[in-house]
């Protein structure tokens, strides 16, 4: 880097002398900074040692003695948790920042590695006996405790994931997607209970001033989660005449957490919220022109198409300009 | 040739460097304010949200438009024919010029999407022309996708030239690449048997060019392009020596042959290369303190561990992961201690925060999206699949 541009610029009037002097100071010893690249050979070094592991244990299941085996695992996660216990700030209500990136990736270890405990326990020795709903709510209040207590997003996602599990559903999109939630049609109703759960969640996060940095977490679930439910429960009654209800139910809800995000100024889920409102008007739209079924209809529909994207366009630039102003 | 508006261009570098040192902590932002003042910038180039969104709406308006003039024109019989694909790419450009000059667009989405379809169009149009819609090329024969590379290396060297874009740029490079290869298979005797060392040659003449093309006033408006070239031409260096590369072409370009399977000749040199040159890119990249060289290297270390993996089976794949963990572990946890004080110019705390605009973390982001599998995963681990997750079979 060099400080060519800064000095034109203080000639210029626009960097203060002491500006200047600091910024040339600095560039003396300039840094290389190799956060980026330390923070994804820990995450990798974490996911891999877990994985190998998980997979060791499963192949020597028979060989090796079952309580050493335990052990083994205990004493990963116990070392985990004693160096985050040693390393780790007090507790706050608000964020608290990490020790390290160290001690992030440590703590997801700690964790993963409990799961595998508890899992093992389970599948050895039926701790929990058939009781499946506890087997998976322990662990999922242990990821929810480490996550408020130790401050951590990604595991906060994970006991979000556990939740969903105890539910006796999957989060993941893609699951849902290729299963197709329309032959499960019993999951509709407690996937938009989870939705909307989390949602408050993240509202009430902020509300009262409890980890208000967790809401970005809860929202995305919640809301993505919320609006597949909404949408499936949509095309699972598509014939029944009162299934435009769901939809009215995507509009609600997109109403509700638009001025919430409008609120907040954030892009992400503007976007996120507007493009699944368009996707609700345009069903509503195409199936009144498919019942139409004639040629005026197929140009009709083809106009709608045009006119709503450009008009979505203006619309998407002028909020930008109204959030960027604010 | 380049479309946009230079002195905004220039004044984009400024405030770009600028914004930079104010994330640093070392502009105030009042100061910050007086030289966005005096070294305006009029383009329309929204966060990537709003940029994503525009992408996806251009391309239902081109999607549809296209749709509605086919139709209006369909009685008229121009529609079937390649002409008709150019007229429509035509359009297209023509918007993508119109929206940049007038509108003042520059990387909103929308420029991106225009570029794209408009490209796309022109080829599509070249081969149907050249082809007469002889689509599969007389039975796998490659010889007359020699034009359709060269059109599309033309095509693309002016675009990304006009519109600076980077993606683009990339694409030229690999366009360059493909047709030097098959002009060595189709009109060398020998071309198919030094193609690694060809491939390798130009990759590195490539990258030597861009990284001094770096420092040079010419291209200062091309430096995201610059970046894009020096990353894909190191991957394809290394790429043309990779063991696995080689014997898989090999194999497509040779098969069985009398004396048997395709064999990778000379991995005197092959295995080497596969295994070093990762490292010494990472070396070098820490050495000359370049992100690009150090980033792809770490990137190829990866690669070239799964290349020896996929030949040699040293150890058990748990094993090997378990130490693999263990060793990135304690390797970084070392690194960072030793760099808690900045030392040699090094240092491993951040220098900016990564925050994208919208206000979003960007690890919580990675986050949430990758680690959404961890928890079932190590579950059903040990389900040996009658305990299948912990009861997220739909039975329980």
């Amino acid at each position: 880097m060099n400080t060519d541009l800064y000095k034109k610029l203080h000639n210029e009037g626009l960097i203060s002398d002491e500006t200047l002097e600091k910024i040339i100071a600095k560039n003396t010893t300039p840094l290389f900074s190799l956060h980026w690249e330390l923070k994804t050979l820990l995450y990798l070094g974490v996911t891999l040692l877990s994985t190998g592991l998980g997979v060791l244990i499963y192949k020597n299941i028979d060989t090796i003695g079952h309580q050493f085996i335990l052990l083994f695992i205990a004493a990963i996660c116990a070392g985990c948790f004693i160096y985050c216990i040693k390393n780790r700030n007090p507790f706050s209500r608000e964020k608290s920042d990490s020790p390290s990136s160290f001690y992030d990736y440590i703590l997801l270890l700690g964790c993963l590695s409990l799961l595998s405990f508890l899992g093992y326990l389970q599948f050895q020795y039926h701790v929990f006996g058939d009781n499946y709903g506890l087997a998976t709510l322990i662990p999922m209040l242990i990821l929810f405790y480490v996550a408020y207590e130790f401050d951590h997003i990604g595991i906060l996602c994970m006991g979000i994931t556990n939740l969903a599990i105890w539910l006796g559903l999957t989060v993941n999109p893609y699951t849902i997607l290729s299963n197709g939630l329309g032959s499960n049609n019993s999951l509709i109703i407690p996937y938009l209970f989870l939705g909307l759960f989390l949602l408050a969640a993240g509202y009430v996060s902020e509300r009262y001033n409890f980890k208000k940095h967790f809401k970005f977490t809860y929202q995305n679930f919640g809301l993505n989660i919320s609006f597949l439910a909404l949408f499936t429960g949509y095309f699972t009654t598509y014939d029944n005449a009162l299934s435009f209800l769901w939809l009215i139910g995507v509009f609600v809800l997109a109403f509700i957490l638009y001025t919430d995000a409008l609120k907040n100024k954030s892009f992400y889920f503007l976007l996120l919220i507007i493009l699944y409102a368009y996707t609700a008007i345009s069903t509503l739209i195409v199936r009144v022109l498919f019942n139409m079924n004639s040629e005026a209809a197929f140009v009709m529909g083809l106009l709608y198409f045009i006119g709503s994207a450009i008009c979505l366009i203006i619309a998407l630039i002028q909020l930008n300009k109204k959030i960027k102003e604010s | 040739m380049i479309i946009y508006n230079k002195t905004w261009l220039a004044n984009l570098i400024i405030q770009d460097q600028m914004n930079k040192s104010v994330i640093a902590g070392d502009l105030p932002k009042e100061e910050f304010k007086n030289i966005e003042r005096t070294y305006p910038v009029g383009f329309y180039s929204p966060n990537i949200f709003v940029r994503t969104g525009l992408f996806v709406l251009t391309c239902i308006i081109a999607l549809f438009g296209g749709c509605l003039l086919s139709y209006i024109f369909w009685d008229t019989g121009m529609v079937d024919s390649g002409g008709w694909i150019l007229f429509l790419g035509l359009i297209s450009y023509i918007a993508l010029e119109i929206v940049v000059k007038k509108k003042n667009h520059f990387r909103s989405g929308t420029d991106d999407a225009l570029l794209w379809i408009s490209g796309g169009l022109f080829c599509v149009s070249f081969v149907w022309m050249t082809a007469k819609l002889n689509w599969f090329f007389n039975n796998g024969d490659l010889h007359s996708s020699i034009p359709i590379a060269t059109f599309a290396l033309l095509l693309s060297i002016y675009l990304a030239l006009r519109f600076a874009d980077s993606l683009m740029a990339l694409f030229s490079f690999l366009a360059l690449l493909s047709l030097i290869v098959m002009l060595a298979i189709y009109h060398l005797s020998f071309g198919a048997s030094i193609l690694p060392f060809l491939v390798m040659l130009i990759s590195a003449v490539v990258y030597y060019f861009f990284l001094s093309a770096g420092s040079k006033l010419k291209f200062v408006h091309y430096q995201h392009c610059l970046l894009f070239l020096q990353t894909g031409s190191l991957l394809t260096l290394y790429l043309a020596g990779n063991y696995y590369v080689v014997q898989q072409l090999g194999n497509e370009l040779y098969g069985y042959t009398s004396i048997g399977p395709y064999k990778v000749p000379y991995p005197i040199f092959f295995w080497p290369w596969t295994i070093l040159v990762p490292f010494i890119y990472t070396g070098l990249g820490i050495y000359k303190k370049n992100v690009i060289l150090l980033r792809t290297g770490l990137v190829l270390i990866a690669i070239a561990a799964i290349t020896f993996k996929n030949y040699y089976h040293v150890l058990p794949i748990e094993v090997t992961l378990v130490l693999i963990g263990l060793f990135t572990l304690a390797g970084s946890y070392l690194t960072i201690r030793y760099l808690k004080t900045p030392r040699n110019g090094f240092t491993s705390r951040e220098l900016q925060q990564d925050t994208i605009a919208g206000g979003i973390n960007m690890e919580s982001l990675i986050i949430a999206t990758t680690q959404l599998d961890a928890p079932k995963g190590t579950e059903t681990r040990f389900g040996g699949g009658d305990f299948g997750g912990g009861g997220s079979s739909s039975t329980f």
